[in-house]
């Protein structure tokens, strides 16, 4: 009898370590697999991925699908094999649904969204919000600034705000910051005087705190933690009508994400029209970088004996501006494409120092995420790259053309299926490495 | 075996002699800026001179009894400046510059005919003045205001006219001013403006005056120029849909149109042009526009600019008072009063939307044309 039961478990145990590291492994192979808001899972442009191909041929990586989208620079969200696309049609707001297999339409919902009386869209009339998926539900903000909550199975829409229509504001170009979650809030950038950063219930939509007034900008909030505190991190942007006052203040400020209390604030000097994207790192660096007169800051936050937080520029930087690319950090250093109308560079630069380790001229103002040791570099005139970036060099292993122009929106990375979107098309390509006869062979097939 | 060997030598010196001689890179499709070459684009920050705005170049002779000062606003060029150039180094590592000799302008119509022809500066063999820098050196640390930065330069170059070259130094002033809001206006891009004087001698370019004209002509020219440059080079526009082919042709045909003197290759390269705008009413509007109102135009072929400006407004279906008195002042540039007279009335109806001022401006001009026909009709 005991020998029986022993060999029952010699038989079950293995089973079982079987099953707990399947699904761990499951699990972190899921996680890798996620792309539920601006940035990524974590906000940072740098994702887990699959093995991925450094040797493309000619024509680049083996497209999945392609199909019509609509307009609109909103990055495309990734869970558990579904895409989520925002994007316009006409004068209405379109969510869509698609599986990543194949890009089928699962559910789409639109509504209403003409243009503000005041919206400039030279640029296009947006989207330009990413959405953000958290639990069941999907939020977006579109660009004449109406919030709303949908839920992300049937894409039925559970609440909704209108933030132009309740205050009279102008939207610039387009309302652009991007919705972030903590908690059960859901907290949005609106700007303007007594409205400027609001937090809602995630499943009501109820407002539960509102800070005072902000200048409104296209940069989207961040949710860090330095030390004991949750801080929600906001670069103010810049009122059109301050634009030519070189005394306006805009700030970077930390918020408390449950209160909206003020943490701290400090003061940018000059102009800075502000795109920044935001980037904490693990270090309390605060990384953020606009074009236009802007500049390249880092601001270092610190925890006091006492338990309050500081925080003060440590060094600023004419010599890296970047439009509105998403850039990655990796290690101390940032690389991120720098420049505007005028060349544009691929710059690595030191975090701490600010000192630039090197530049590369060859692509337009371009779009970076990190995954599996390299960076996919996808530029605005639709050319991609995959690239291993180290301080000393970036060595760049493929590239192709893979979208028309203007292609400003940073690719969806999910295993390894990378989803780009432009104005119109969406097209999912496949980047893992593949056995070379079944890929020809599905080539063909598509042919 | 003799002559042969003469002939040799003979183009063996005439090589060596080219490879001193100042090599500018051709310009952009566009023609408003230069195509840098790699090494050149690999060495820092490229600045683009800004053309057709404000002056940037003053000749002035050092004659006693004749004052002449010719200027040009149409200098196409490029200045690399490195990209740490405020940790120190020099801070100009390449240029270079074209100078339409056309875009030379006295104020006085027979001495701009005369600096064309062949006796000055041969416009016909050598239609531009070309400048290259090899080197810039700066002798003190810069000036720094805010976040400006002011160099005190001593420039090395090559400057060739009439196909002669001689090597240069100048001292002249280097002022780098990063991209700001207020300076938006002039363009978006971080700013340079490279300032200075130099004398040089008729003489190295081969044109010496005989004693008799010399009181009158002088044998030294005074040089003074100012050259903005922006990183943003001019012939880019910061719509990004635009078509960029489509636009760099657009401002080719406005740089043959002012900066050339060969009506041919002009209205060659313009008509190629026009099947292409043909749908595009702005677009054929743009080029009646050039003809009409392009400063500095050699020839104005009306011939040409009717033709687009009878597409442009068919295509606006004669609702656009704008295009309507463009094609008014072509017939009113050849002289058909009635059909200008006749398309200006056009432009006063209702249903081209005229604001008030708008309606003044051409009133006025259709009275002015009125008067015109008036004057020039025959005495019954």
């Amino acid at each position: 009898m005991r020998n029986l039961l022993h060999d029952r478990q010699r038989r079950i145990v293995p089973i079982l370590l079987f099953g707990l590291v399947f699904s761990f492994g499951h699990r972190s192979s899921l996680h890798a697999q996620l792309w539920d808001q601006f940035g990524g899972p974590n906000r940072n442009f740098r994702v887990e991925s699959g093995s991925l191909s450094a040797s493309w041929p000619p024509e680049g990586p083996r497209q999945l699908w392609q199909r019509e989208l609509g307009d609109g620079y909103s990055q495309v969200l990734y869970e558990q094999g579904r895409l989520y696309a925002f994007c316009r049609r006409g004068e209405r707001d379109v969510v869509v649904s698609l599986n990543a297999d194949d890009g089928e339409v699962l559910w789409e919902t639109s509504y209403d969204a003409p243009l503000l009386p005041n919206q400039i869209a030279e640029f296009g009339p947006g989207p330009i919000a990413t959405p953000a998926l958290v639990g069941q539900r999907l939020f977006t903000y579109g660009a004449t600034a109406k919030f709303h909550c949908l839920d992300k199975n049937s894409g039925r829409i559970i609440w909704s705000k209108d933030f132009a229509g309740e205050m009279d504001r102008g939207v610039g170009r387009g309302a652009g910051a991007s919705p972030v979650a903590f908690g059960d809030l859901v907290i949005q950038l609106v700007g303007g005087r007594d409205r400027a950063v609001v937090a809602m219930d995630q499943a009501t939509g109820e407002e539960r705190w509102r800070s005072p007034h902000y200048s409104e900008g296209y940069s989207s909030p961040l949710i860090g933690r330095v030390g004991s505190h949750d801080l929600l991190i906001v670069a103010e942007g810049t009122v059109p009508s301050q634009i030519s006052n070189p005394l306006a203040t805009r700030n970077r400020t930390a918020l408390d994400p449950r209160s909206g209390e003020l943490i701290w604030k400090v003061p940018i000097s000059g102009g800075d029209y502000t795109m920044s994207i935001l980037d904490l790192g693990q270090d309390n660096l605060l990384f953020g970088s606009s074009a236009y007169d802007g500049g390249t800051r880092v601001i270092r936050i610190r925890e006091s004996d006492e338990g309050s937080l500081q925080a003060e520029l440590l060094w600023s930087t004419r010599k890296m501006r970047i439009a509105f690319g998403s850039y990655v950090r990796l290690g101390d250093h940032v690389y991120g494409s720098s420049g505007n109308y005028g060349p544009t560079l691929l710059i690595a630069i030191h975090v701490k120092t600010g000192k630039i380790a090197w530049r590369k001229r060859g692509f337009a103002r371009a779009s970076l995420l990190a995954a599996d040791g390299k960076v996919l570099i996808l530029d605005e005139e639709g050319s991609l790259a995959i690239a291993t970036p180290s301080p000393d060099d970036l060595v760049i292993h493929s590239r192709a053309r893979v979208m028309e122009r203007i292609s400003w929106t940073t690719p969806t990375l999910a295993g390894t299926r990378l989803f780009i979107r432009n104005r119109k098309t969406i097209k999912g390509l496949q980047l893992g490495l593949e056995n070379p006869r079944a890929a020809a062979a599905s080539r063909r097939e598509e042919k | 075996m003799k002559s042969r060997a003469l002939v040799l030598s003979f183009l063996v010196l005439r090589l060596a002699a080219d490879s001193t001689l100042c090599q500018v890179p051709e310009r952009s499709e566009s023609g408003l800026t230069l195509r840098p070459p790699e090494a050149h684009l690999d060495s820092g920050s490229v600045f683009h001179a800004l053309t057709g705005g404000e002056t940037q170049l003053v000749l002035s002779s050092d004659a006693p009894l004749q004052k002449l000062a010719a200027t040009s606003s149409r200098m196409v060029g490029y200045l690399v400046v490195p990209y740490d150039v405020d940790e120190g180094g020099p801070p100009i590592a390449a240029g270079a510059f074209r100078i339409p000799v056309r875009s030379l302008k006295t104020g006085l119509e027979r001495w701009d005919r005369a600096l064309l022809g062949s006796r000055f500066l041969d416009a016909a063999r050598h239609p531009e003045v070309l400048f290259t820098i090899s080197s810039a050196s700066s002798f003190s640390t810069p000036e720094v205001r805010g976040d400006s930065l002011t160099f005190t330069v001593e420039v090395k170059g090559r400057l060739a006219v009439k196909g002669q070259d001689v090597e240069l130094t100048l001292p002249a002033t280097l002022n780098l001013i990063p991209s700001r809001l207020s300076l938006y206006s002039k363009t978006f891009g971080d700013y340079a403006a490279l300032k200075g004087e130099v004398t040089i001698d008729t003489a190295d370019f081969g044109w010496k005056p005989s004693p008799r004209a010399a009181p009158l002509f002088g044998s030294r020219i005074h040089v003074s120029f100012h050259i903005v440059l922006s990183s943003v080079p001019p012939d880019r526009d910061i719509d990004p849909f635009i078509d960029r082919t489509l636009h760099a042709r657009r401002l080719r045909f406005d740089n043959l149109l002012q900066d050339t003197d060969d009506p041919v290759e002009t209205y060659r390269f313009g008509n190629r042009l026009m099947v292409d705008l043909w749908d595009d009413a702005e677009g054929l509007q743009g080029l009646v526009e050039s003809v009409l109102r392009k400063p500095g135009v050699a020839r104005r072929n009306y011939a040409f600019a009717l033709k687009a400006a009878h597409r442009a407004v068919e295509l606006s279906g004669a609702k656009s008072a704008r295009f309507l008195t463009a094609l008014a002042q072509v017939y009113y540039e050849r002289g058909e009063m009635d059909q200008a007279i006749s398309w200006q009335q056009q432009a006063l109806k209702e249903e081209t939307g005229l604001g008030p001022r708008g309606r003044a401006a051409v009133e006025s001009t259709l009275s002015r044309y009125l008067a015109e026909a008036r004057a020039i009709a025959p005495e019954e």
